[in-house]
């Protein structure tokens, strides 16, 4: 009898063992053209083409230097930074109200609006980039942080307004009534109920917006030809043509482009996971 | 439901309703507008040619071939992410120790902008020393470098993107394999059934609302998905992967043929909602 339970023990743990083991490796598999990348922009230059030997000999920061002071990834840097932050609390903030508007009130054409949002979600971005070019170069609004701005905001708005809504329909309409006849107005009822209440799916919604307009490629290539506005993303893809391939230096590039969305993860991923689920579900 | 002044929810969605109307709605109306006139940056010409342009479409190769290379790009696409994602999915299922560790960590490929993703994996089908072609030496499995970016574009592309978008089909199906009621997976088991029946015929199923919202969304984003194969190929060698999205954006900023790449982008946007159309009565139909 004991010798059984041993086996069975034994084979349990064998399992658990297989099954982690199964589990990193395939993980690895995973995460290996991310990891290949980082490691790649740790090498020295020289070494980057001697492959094997996988490592590097010593891990350097040349190829970080070099993109940040002659690859102009500082001011790509900054201007994404910039620009995405500014459109992120702008879409955040207005798409709060909306969404209020219509988890909360009753009004003719509440249905019509509504379906306008999951309308615009349908439409290739090729059909309105060309439109949207030659408008905002009739303005000549082209070069300018305030075009890309207005265009992030534009093209996250709809999905933020839709999962927001879900957040706030969530929230029982009975404890802003209460805060009412305590004497509260209707925003105040707003800013100290709802908007604490949901605060998850708020940041869920943040942090959403931010990495679709951080990584936003078309308009930003389109919209911005002059070199000292670029964001990251066309900063990289010219970084291509300029200094041939520059793997090392590309591959800088690449992680720094990262960095800020991984961290942004790191730290609110469980928020983040639970958000999207949720909101998806729900909506 | 409040019943408040009548003015004041109308309020409430004007700061976003007017950047969305200024960013989406104008542009496509603009658009359709743009495609009835010949004009072209390099001629300097604008001229009102009615729907000369979409003619020119029709009868054109060139959308054809785009249109061909569109479906298999969305199709190779969508079905590598969806087995991909799901099996990942039903493997995180059970309950383990550092389970959450490793969902967090199937989300990185979607964290990653699209922009590193295309370099990242043009950087791993490199032929001299890019990661595939070193696996594939050392497992003694090809002898030659195999120029993937070259002879095998649209694979490269299709694995490129599936790679970043199959996180997202683990975490709807994830979700939905939470909402299975456990007492019928019970009162199965009870019954006899095993693992591939439990499967056919209770998680599939219920799964099924779930993967078909996903589905439409998965779809939707890759047909017109450009970064990926703009950064990786620019739509080449040869047009290889010259999907639409990659058409219109060469006719209207490489050749400056504003009103044909307005009329394609309409074309476009017709073929989109025909297709989603297409497949949700498909998917009623059961």
């Amino acid at each position: 009898m004991k010798v059984l339970m041993k086996r069975l023990l034994i084979g349990r743990l064998f399992r658990n063992i297989f099954f982690y083991l199964f589990l990193c490796v395939i993980s690895f598999f995973i995460l290996s053209p991310f990891l290949w990348g980082v490691l790649t922009s740790l090498k020295p230059k020289e070494e980057i083409f001697h492959v094997p030997p996988l490592l590097p000999s010593h891990i350097t920061l040349e190829n970080y230097f070099q993109v940040f002071s002659v690859g102009g990834f500082t001011s790509y840097f900054k201007n994404s930074i910039i620009v995405v932050s500014i459109a992120t609390i702008i879409t955040v903030g207005c798409a709060c109200l909306a969404a209020y508007s219509f988890s909360r009130y009753k009004f003719r054409g509440r249905g019509t609006l509504f379906v306008t949002i999951l309308i615009t979600q349908l439409l290739p971005m090729a059909s309105i980039l060309i439109p949207l070019f030659l408008f905002w170069n009739t303005l000549g609004m082209l070069n300018t942080y305030l075009v890309l701005i207005i265009t992030y905001v534009g093209f996250t708005s709809p999905l933020a307004i839709w999962l927001l809504k879900s957040y706030f329909d969530a929230i029982p309409i009975e404890l802003e009534e209460s805060a009412i006849i305590d004497g509260c107005s209707s925003i105040g009822a707003f800013l100290r109920i709802v908007i604490p209440l949901s605060a998850p799916g708020i940041g869920a919604v943040t942090i959403y917006v931010f990495i679709a307009a951080w990584q936003e490629f078309l308009f930003a290539l389109t919209f911005i030809s002059d070199s000292s506005l670029r964001t990251l993303p066309i900063g990289l893809n010219v970084f291509i043509q300029q200094h041939g391939i520059d793997w090392g230096g590309l591959m800088a590039g690449a992680t720094i482009s990262t960095m800020p969305v991984m961290i942004f993860f790191v730290i609110l991923r469980r928020t983040f996971i639970g958000g999207i689920t949720r909101g998806a579900i729900k909506g | 439901m409040k019943q408040g002044k009548r003015a004041l929810p109308y309020f409430w969605l004007l700061p976003s309703y007017t950047i969305i109307f200024i960013l989406i709605v104008f542009p496509v109306l603009y658009n359709m507008y743009i495609s009835t006139y010949d004009w072209s940056l390099i001629k300097q010409t604008k001229t009102f040619i009615g729907l000369s342009n979409y003619l020119y479409f029709l009868k054109n190769p060139q959308l054809w071939e785009s249109l061909i290379i569109t479906i298999k790009w969305v199709g190779a696409d969508v079905g590598l992410s969806f087995f991909v994602g799901l099996g990942l999915a039903l493997i995180l299922n059970k309950k383990f120790y550092g389970r959450e560790f490793f969902t967090a960590l199937m989300f990185i490929p979607w964290m990653i902008p699209g922009v590193v993703t295309a370099l990242l994996w043009r950087w791993m089908f490199q032929t001299d020393i890019g990661m595939i072609n070193i696996i594939l030496k050392e497992l003694h499995i090809t002898s030659s470098k195999i120029d993937w970016l070259s002879e095998f574009p649209l694979f490269c592309v299709v694995v490129g993107d599936a790679w970043r978008t199959f996180p997202f089909w683990t975490v709807m199906t994830l979700a939905g394999l939470k909402s299975i009621p456990s007492e019928e997976i019970e009162a199965a088991q009870l019954d006899g059934a095993n693992k591939i029946d439990i499967f056919r015929h209770i998680t599939l199923p219920h799964l099924k609302p779930i993967l078909v919202t996903a589905g439409i969304l998965v779809t939707i984003w890759t047909t017109n998905y450009f970064d990926m194969i703009y950064v990786m190929t620019r739509g080449g060698p040869i047009n290889r992967t010259r999907t639409i999205s990659l058409l219109i954006y060469q006719i209207g900023f490489n050749y400056y043929r504003f009103g044909q790449a307005a009329a394609l982008a309409f074309i476009d946007s017709i073929i989109m909602i025909a297709a989603i159309l297409l497949y949700l009565s498909f998917l009623r139909k059961d």
